[in-house]
């Protein structure tokens, strides 16, 4: 592997089982992973397979029922709800499928809720971010809507805005493009290529191949394990094509 | 429609069951509050029958026979009466320096005693009294029987069983107090005793040679009732013709023969008793009805928060109905049942419990009344109906009005699932311009951003303050610095109260003015005096210059011996005021003695016990009496601190008597009071102050109970994406107890405060139909900065106990809320 030891998350012997009515499911299955720094890594999987279930146990979400989880050098599967909390701050941005801001506040108070969490001045938390909403297209005088009021494009890259105003480790995304149309999409996957380029880590779930042949490395789950995985290298628009065809052949290898 | 029902019960089970609970709180409040004021009259009309007490009696002697005859026939002619008496009493005058001689005395068995100088004794076992009065308490013990009424047995240390002795010349009749007499028109006068037969029988032969014994007939008269104002007139007029048929009978008298002896006579009426309780007892109603207004009042806004959030929470859901062809009174229907029959399930619980608890409620009664009222009141089957319908009338209008925004959902609505108000206003309180914690900040945003909530919280928060502040006020001048109460009196608070039966107690006098710390002795008296032809009490003093009650609220003190206080409400009700002149007139021995005086001032009067204040001089051949001295008391002051004990005191005393003093009463000033009405006034304020607080802490902490298990309900996405974002557990606590915070804290300072000074204001509305209308109240700012910062602290706490659930929102919940 190209990235040698630099893992930024490694787990050991990942186990998540749901049980429902005194039936057990095993979803993740002494799962073994490793996620480099500055990778841009895609889970994807069918559906009901674990993405989302690996993701939040990556992240700190969620608990794993059984093994490890190292992330940035710390033992997170150890930590107490409270303390996951609080490395979650600091380590983790999160952008979900639907956008889940709060609709009882504006979106700058959504972006700076999360914002305020860090120690940084309130100020420069603030120019931040200003700063990324202009990167991502929002201009101030949206600043003051509700996201009752916003479309799902708008949406999604207030949601990306909120999720590195702190400036994470890692950036997790699950399914950031499930719910919007192409042109959003790709105006979404073109702002995480750029933290990518930026030297981001991107950890990111996706049904969608287009959006998949964005990553550097695309994981395919299935069992509760990682069946395969395929280095696409970093992302480059004019190798689309190329990116595609090597996906879709692992795709169907995989029997997607 | 079902769904809506499913959706609101399950959302709003701690907010029913608040609802429930203070809907039937409200209604045993209104039964009872309402039972007492409405069954004032039938409380009096029912006393007088079950105690089988007259109306009122009118006694002569002198001429017994001719008297009697006379006042007969003028009863005989009226229509009016139903039913009179006549019956044979004895009344005993105690001669001066006369020591044990002869004298009716009580002892309890801690060595207190009551002494009866003058009494007077009516025969228990006649069984020809038409009046015969209801007894209770009664034991049974070897010896006499001596009965007394419930206001002697209640303001005196005596109690039934108590040792008691009449001593005649150096005969002893000993016996017991055998029990308490129910009489409406005798219930406060101490003196008036009734005895057993068998010691009847020997008084009526003592007083055939003891010329202190003295027969005297009362006739006891008792009118047709229509209602209780009739009766009163009724009373009054007759009385009025007695007084003057007698009065015409000693005329004609004295002319045939000079020397001939005037008829006296006296006359009681149930009047006394009536003001004597009635305001206590409207004020106990009164007070139990505004109670359950407040009560219903936080109903209506619970109510009112619980359907509007349910409304808006299921705009979804009721578009869809709307689509299916349902309108909106079929809607707004659906809410009031569900609120009817949780209505009328309390209501009905609110009857039963309002009923079964009248009975205690009626003890309170028969305290305060001092005559047995467990049969005289009961549930008033009117109040019942009028707490029904206001509990109806209330929820059914409070569901209307909060369901109209049902009218503005459409079927559309449906589809766009949630349309919340706020989409549409301002971002409040935005973060960008926040100087305090992310925490804190959240805290103010909700506090700002759900106002319904918001002003429900504090308007609960601010009327529960209000009500702590005016108790604690209430409870600090009743229980903690009685000055302002004690000034409400018309009782001075002197060191002592102190008599004696001697010709010339001048040696015991000036053994206590040469007592160390000695400051002042001033001689006073209650008499009754014509003020412009109307007969009443006043009390009069020798020296106004060291009252440490302060009487006064309006004026001046007298300086001169024509110059009278006169009781505010007395002033009112007959049209008088500072600056007027009245004549003040009564008979020293049989000659009518006149003097105009000058109303300088006017005093209050809770207790009812005088209605002008004056100097000792105020009518000359008064005081020139040569008894004067006798039936006076002096108040005996000390220097502040330097006041003996009543022990150190009588001992002063006994060395001048060289034994047995003979007190004419001796009393700390303090006891006078505590008897007369501290004592009642401070056990009412412990009640008051504890039921208070604790009602108010369980309604604050239901409240919030009820608030934050809808919050986290309706909040849980909200609260999982910050636990994504990286809030602890603690920090969403914070913020839902914040907000909460903020809320307390404002209602509470604003009613704290509020409270604190409308104590007064409202006492006084409240008090002006008992007399006193001028409530100067101490505001013991101490008490409301401790209840304004208790009602927050208790806030937070609640808050954080009920925020705990927050722990089992995890951020994971995202996954599976859509
Ligand atoms: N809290 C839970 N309790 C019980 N079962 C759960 C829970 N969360 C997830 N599961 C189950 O675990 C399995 C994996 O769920 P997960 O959401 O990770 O799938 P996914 O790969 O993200 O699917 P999709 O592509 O549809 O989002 C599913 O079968 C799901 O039903
Ligand atoms: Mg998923």
């Amino acid at each position: 592997m190209e990235h040698g030891n630099d893992f930024v998350i490694s787990t050991q012997g990942l186990c998540k089982t749901f049980s429902v009515g005194g039936v057990q499911q095993h979803v993740l299955n002494n799962l073994d992973l490793q996620i480099a720094e500055g990778d841009f890594t895609v889970i994807m999987g069918n559906s009901g397979s674990g993405k989302s279930t690996l993701l939040y146990a990556l992240s700190g979400m969620d608990r794993p029922t059984l093994g490890k989880i190292i992330f940035g050098g710390e033992e997170i599967s150890e930590y107490s709800n409270d303390k996951l909390a609080k490395f979650r701050r600091a380590n983790c941005g999160f952008i979900f499928q639907e956008s889940f801001l709060n609709d009882n506040m504006s979106i700058m108070d959504n972006v700076l809720s999360a914002g305020y969490l860090s120690k940084r001045p309130r100020k420069q938390v603030y120019g931040d971010a200003c700063k990324y909403f202009e990167s991502v297209g929002i201009s101030k005088d949206m600043y003051s809507k509700f996201p009752t009021q916003m479309s799902g494009g708008e949406l999604q890259r207030v949601g990306l805005v909120r999720a590195i105003i702190n400036d994470p480790k890692v950036i997790f995304a699950d399914e950031p493009t499930g719910a919007l149309n192409s042109a959003n999409s790709t105006a979404v996957l073109d702002i995480m290529n750029d933290l990518h380029a930026q030297g981001k880590s991107i950890v990111m779930v996706t049904h969608d191949i287009r959006s998949a042949i964005r990553g550097s490395r695309v994981l395919y789950l299935k069992d509760g394990v990682i069946l395969n995985e395929i280095s696409l290298g970093n992302y480059d628009p004019l190798e689309e094509k190329s990116r595609l065809d090597k996906l879709k052949c692992f795709l169907d290898e995989m029997g997607w | 429609m079902w769904s809506i029902i499913k959706s609101h019960f399950h959302k709003g089970k701690t907010g029913f069951i608040i609802t429930g609970l203070f809907i039937s709180l409200s209604v045993i409040m209104m039964i009872v509050g309402l039972s007492i004021c409405l069954g004032m009259d039938g409380l009096y009309y029912n006393a007088r029958n079950l105690s089988n007490s007259p109306d009122c009696w009118i006694s002569v002697y002198e001429n017994p026979g001719e008297e009697q005859a006379l006042l007969e026939n003028i009863l005989k002619e009226r229509d009016d009466v139903e039913l009179y008496d006549v019956q044979e009493i004895y009344y005993f005058e105690t001669a001066i320096g006369e020591d044990d001689n002869n004298r009716l005395s009580v002892f309890n068995s801690q060595g207190q005693s009551l002494i009866f100088n003058s009494w007077l004794a009516m025969n228990i076992d006649d069984e020809d009294n038409a009046f015969k009065p209801y007894l209770r308490d009664s034991v049974e013990k070897e010896g006499y029987k001596f009965y007394i009424t419930g206001n002697c047995a209640e303001t005196s240390p005596i109690s039934v069983g108590d040792e008691a002795v009449y001593v005649n010349n150096g005969v002893r009749y000993e016996g017991y107090i055998a029990g308490i007499y129910d009489d409406m028109t005798r219930i406060y006068h101490h003196s008036n005793v009734y005895v057993g037969g068998d010691l009847y029988q020997e008084i009526a032969k003592l007083s055939q040679t003891d010329k202190s014994i003295i027969e005297e007939y009362s006739i006891n008269i008792r009118f047709n009732y229509t209602d209780e104002k009739a009766n009163t007139l009724a009373q009054q007029e007759l009385l009025g013709v007695f007084v003057d048929a007698l009065n015409d009978y000693n005329a004609s008298r004295l002319q045939e023969d000079p020397t001939a002896p005037i008829v006296y006579s006296s006359y009681w009426t149930r009047e006394d008793f009536k003001t004597g309780t009635r305001g206590f007892i409207l004020l106990l109603g009164t007070a139990m009805i505004a109670f359950a207004i407040i009560v219903a009042a936080i109903v209506a806004i619970v109510i009112a928060f619980l359907v509007r959030s349910s409304v808006l929470d299921e705009v979804r859901n009721l578009g869809v109905w709307k689509s299916l062809g349902y309108t909106t009174n079929q809607l707004r229907a659906s809410y009031l049942a569900i609120y009817g029959v949780i209505s009328g399930i309390c209501l009905l619980v609110g009857v039963v419990l309002g009923i079964g608890l009248m009975p205690t409620f009626v003890g309170i009664v028969t305290n305060m009344a001092r005559l047995d009222c467990s049969k005289a009141i009961g549930t008033n089957v009117g109040g019942v109906f009028i707490a029904i319908f206001v509990v109806v009338a209330l929820v059914s209008s409070v569901v209307y009005l909060s369901t109209a925004k049902v009218k503005r959902i459409t079927p559309l609505s449906a589809m766009r699932s949630n349309i919340q108000t706020h989409s549409f206003k301002k971002n409040k309180a935005p973060l960008d311009k926040s100087r305090i914690t992310v925490n804190a900040h959240l805290g103010v945003k909700s506090v700002v951003g759900e106002t319904h909530r918001s002003v429900m919280v504090m308007a609960i928060v601010l009327i529960m303050s209000l009500l702590c502040s005016f108790v604690s006020v209430v409870f600090y001048n009743l229980k903690v610095d009685q000055s302002a109460i004690i000034n409400m009196s018309a009782i001075e608070n002197a060191d002592f109260y102190i008599g004696f039966y001697y010709e010339d107690p001048s040696p015991y006098f000036d053994a206590i003015h040469e007592m160390d710390g000695f400051e002042a002795d001033v001689i006073c008296t209650r008499v009754g005096i014509s003020i412009d032809d109307d007969y009443c009490y006043g009390q009069l003093y020798s020296s106004f210059d060291h009252m440490r009650t302060n009487f006064l609220y309006q004026g001046r003190y007298p300086k001169y011996s024509n110059e009278i206080l006169i009781e505010e409400q007395y002033a009112k009700s007959e049209g008088l005021s500072i600056g007027d002149s009245v004549n003040m007139s009564m008979e020293v021995d049989m000659v009518k003695s006149e003097k105009s005086c000058v109303i300088v001032g006017y005093f209050q009067n809770l207790i009812d016990n005088a209605r002008f204040l004056g100097f000792v001089d105020i009518i000359d051949e008064l005081y020139d009496l040569d008894d004067f001295a006798f039936y006076s008391q002096h108040l005996i002051y000390f220097e502040n601190g330097k006041a003996p004990t009543i022990d150190q005191l009588d001992n002063v005393l006994r060395e001048v008597a060289g034994g047995n003093v003979q007190y004419n009463g001796f009393q700390r000033g303090r006891d006078v009071l505590n008897s007369s009405f501290l004592n009642t006034v401070e056990t009412a304020a412990d009640a008051v102050m504890s039921v208070f607080f604790s009602i108010t802490a369980i309604v604050i902490a239901l409240l919030l109970v009820m608030l934050i298990k809808l919050k986290l309900l309706r909040e849980r996405r909200n609260y999982a994406i910050y636990k994504a974002l990286g809030y602890t557990t603690a920090d969403v606590m914070t913020q839902i107890a914040v907000a909460m915070v903020i809320l307390g804290a404002i209602g509470s300072v604003v009613g704290g405060i509020v409270g604190a000074l409308t104590t007064s204001p409202m006492l006084s509305l409240f008090g002006s139909f008992i007399g006193a209308g001028h409530f100067s109240f101490i505001i013991p700012w101490g008490y409301i900065v401790a209840i304004v910062f208790a009602i927050p602290i208790l806030i937070y706490a609640v808050s954080m106990l009920c925020a705990i659930p927050v722990r089992r929102i995890e951020p994971a919940l995202l996954l599976r809320v859509r």
